[in-house]
C-alpha cells in the first residue's frame, strides 16, 4: 500500500505537485495517468524519498520510504530503465543492488531468468537495447520480491510484445496480491492494464477512481442501432426518454437507455434491428475531457 | 552499513576502469621511482638543496601515482551522477549517510591496501637503484619505514577527498580538478604566487602536507598528521550534509 497525503513540491516558483492525496492499494493495478509535465515522475520520486517533498507526505507500508530498513524487499521501483552503468554487466549490476539489501546472490540469476536476460547476464548494459534495459529494470524491481511495485512508464520505447509481457506481469503482480502502481502519460495503455486510476493534472488529483467508472464520467455511453425501420424506432424510443441521433438512413446512435431495453422495445414493435452495438466510451476521451483544464502547455488547433 | 559496503565493493570490482586506474597508478609511482633515481646516478637528475633525501626521492613517484587514485574516489560518485544510477542506488540504501560512508569505506581500504602496497615497491625498487650509487637507506633506517606508510595514507587520503568532492560538484571534470587544485596545484604553479599565499594558504593544502610527511629530513611533525585528517574529515562532513539536502 503507498499513501500519498497533501503532497507537494515546489520548483522555484513552479508548483510540480500541488497538495497530492491519493491511495494505491494492493491486489490491483493502479495506473497513474496524467498529461506530460503533470508530476507524475516528481511524485514518485517523492516516494522513492529521493527527492524531499515541500509539504506532505508519502509513506510506504506506512513508514516513509528512507526508514525502510531492506527497502527493495518492500518496494521495487523502475524509474529509468537507462539509468545504469554501461560498462557494468547486467549480473553485477542486480549484484550490487542484491548485497546492498541483503538479498541472496541466487537471485540474481532467477530474475534474469524470468526477464529473459539470462543469456546476456555477462554482457555489459551498453549493448542492451531500450527493450532490453526496461527488462533489467523490471528484473532490479523484482529481485527483493517486494510487496510493493513502482514503474514509471514501464512501456515507453517497447515493442508491441514487450507490451504484451509487461502488461501480463502487471496482472500478474497485482493478482498475487501486490501492490502495483505503474504510470503513463497515454491513457489508451491503462484500459487493458489497470483497475484503478490516479489521474493528475497539473500536480493536482483530477480523479481517483476505477477504470470503469473514468471512463462512464467521463463520455456518454451511446449504442448504436441499425435497423431497416429507423424513423419508426426512433420515434418509440424517443418516447421511452432516450435521446437519439439519426447518423443515416438506417443509423441511430441511442443514448441514456442500455442496449437491452432498446432490444426489447424493438421486439415489442416487430422491428428488425439489424446491429445493437453499445459503443464503448473510449478511455482516451475521457481522460482528455478530465484533464483538459490541467494541461500544462495546450496544443494549438490546427486548421487548414 | 555492512551490506551497503559489500555493494560498493561489488559496484567497484566490476567496473574495469577501477583496475586500469589504480594499475596505471602504480606504474606511475614506480616508474617515476625508477626514472628519477637512475636519472641520479647518470647526472641527468640533480638534488636542490644540501640534503639528499634518499626516501623522499624513492616516493617522489606518489606524485603521479595521487591521480589515479583521487580519481577513482572521484567517480565513485560522479559515475553514478552520470549515468542515472543514483537514484537507483539511493532507493537501494534510501539513508545517504550510509551511502556516502560506504563509498568512503570501500575507497578508503582500497587506497589504503593498494596505495601503501604501491609506496612500498616504489620505496624498494628506488633503493635498488640508489644501493649502485651507494646512498641507499633501509626500511629499518629512521623515518623510511614511516615515510613508505604517510605516503600510503596520502594516497588513501586523496581517494577519500575525491569521493566527498564528488558527492559535492557531481561532474566528473569539475570534481578531477579540484581535486589536482589541492593535490597537484601548489607544487605546480606555487612559484607564482606570492611568498605570503605560499606559506600561508598552500603551505596548508593536502599537495605540499603530502610532500612533508613523505620525507624524513627534517621528519614530519604531527600537525601534518593532523592537518591531512582535517581535510578529509571537513570535506567528508560538507559532503554529507550536502548529500542529505539534495534531492537526487
Amino acid at each position: 500500500m503507498i499513501e500519498v497525503n497533501g503532497l507537494t513540491k515546489r520548483y522555484g516558483k513552479t508548483l510540480a505537485v500541488d497538495r497530492l492525496s491519493f491511495r494505491v492499494e494492493p491486489g490491483v493495478v493502479t495506473g497513474f495517468v496524467g498529461p506530460n509535465g503533470a508530476g507524475k515522475s516528481t511524485t514518485m520520486r517523492m516516494v522513492l524519498g529521493l527527492d524531499r517533498p515541500t509539504a506532505g507526505a508519502a509513506t510506504v507500508a506506512g513508514r516513509p520510504y528512507r526508514e525502510l530498513a531492506h527497502p527493495l524487499r518492500q518496494v521495487g521501483a523502475l524509474l529509468d530503465a537507462s539509468a545504469v552503468h554501461p560498462r557494468r554487466s547486467a549480473y553485477d549490476h542486480l549484484l550490487s543492488l542484491a548485497r546492498s539489501n541483503a538479498i541472496a546472490r541466487g537471485r540474481v540469476g532467477e530474475v534474469l531468468e524470468t526477464v529473459g536476460l539470462a543469456g546476456v547476464a555477462g554482457r555489459p548494459a551498453r549493448v542492451f537495447s531500450l527493450g532490453m534495459r526496461q527488462r533489467l529494470g523490471i528484473a532490479a524491481a523484482m529481485l527483493g520480491d517486494p510487496p510493493v511495485l513502482l514503474f514509471d512508464e514501464p512501456i515507453n520505447g517497447l515493442d508491441p510484445e514487450g507490451i504484451a509481457w509487461i502488461r501480463s506481469l502487471m496482472r500478474a503482480f497485482a493478482a498475487e496480491g501486490r501492490t502495483v502502481f505503474l504510470s503513463s502519460h497515454l491513457m489508451s495503455e491503462m484500459e487493458d492494464t489497470a483497475d484503478r486510476l490516479v489521474v493528475i493534472g497539473r500536480g493536482r488529483l483530477v480523479a481517483e477512481t476505477s477504470v470503469a467508472d473514468f471512463v462512464a464520467s467521463g463520455t456518454r455511453a451511446e449504442v448504436r442501432v441499425v435497423a431497416p425501420q429507423a424513423e419508426a424506432l426512433a420515434d418509440s424510443l424517443t418516447r421511452a426518454g432516450a435521446g437519439v441521433v439519426r447518423q443515416d438512413t438506417q443509423v441511430l446512435m441511442v443514448s441514456g437507455m442500455p442496449a437491452a431495453r432498446i432490444g426489447d422495445i424493438a421486439a415489442e414493435l416487430g422491428l428488425a434491428l439489424h446491429e445493437l452495438t453499445p459503443q464503448r466510451a473510449r478511455l482516451e476521451a475521457a481522460f482528455m475531457q478530465l484533464t483538459r483544464d490541467s494541461v500544462e502547455y495546450p496544443g494549438q488547433e490546427v486548421r487548414s | 552499513m555492512r551490506h551497503a559496503l559489500a555493494a560498493e565493493w561489488t559496484k567497484l570490482r566490476s567496473i574495469r576502469s577501477t583496475y586500469w586506474l589504480l594499475l596505471a597508478g602504480a606504474a606511475a609511482t614506480v616508474g617515476l621511482a625508477v626514472l628519477i633515481t637512475v636519472g641520479l646516478g647518470t647526472g641527468k637528475v640533480e638534488v636542490t638543496g644540501d640534503t639528499f633525501d634518499a626516501a623522499s626521492i624513492s616516493l617522489l613517484g606518489v606524485w603521479f601515482g595521487q591521480i589515479t587514485f583521487a580519481v577513482v574516489g572521484v567517480l565513485t560518485m560522479t559515475s553514478e551522477y552520470a549515468t542515472g544510477s543514483i537514484r537507483g542506488t539511493l532507493a537501494a540504501v534510501p539513508r545517504r549517510g550510509v551511502l556516502l560512508a560506504a563509498k568512503l569505506a570501500a575507497i578508503g581500504l582500497i587506497a589504503a591496501g593498494i596505495g601503501t602496497a604501491v609506496s612500498l615497491v616504489a620505496f624498494l625498487t628506488g633503493q635498488a637503484v640508489l644501493a649502485g650509487q651507494n646512498r641507499a637507506v633501509g626500511l629499518g633506517d629512521p623515518g623510511s619505514a614511516q615515510a613508505v606508510l604517510s605516503a600510503g595514507s596520502y594516497l588513501t587520503a586523496m581517494g577519500l577527498l575525491g569521493v566527498a568532492l564528488g558527492a559535492l560538484l557531481r561532474h566528473t571534470v569539475a570534481a578531477v580538478l579540484a581535486i589536482l587544485a589541492l593535490g597537484l596545484g601548489p607544487t605546480l604553479v606555487g612559484a607564482l604566487f606570492p611568498a605570503w599565499v605560499r606559506d600561508h594558504v598552500l603551505y596548508h593544502l593536502p599537495g605540499p602536507i603530502g610532500n612533508r610527511i613523505t620525507a624524513t629530513d627534517p621528519p614530519p611533525g604531527v600537525a601534518d598528521y593532523i592537518a591531512l585528517g582535517a581535510w578529509v574529515a571537513a570535506l567528508a562532513l560538507l559532503a554529507f550534509v550536502v548529500i542529505r539536502r539534495r534531492d537526487a
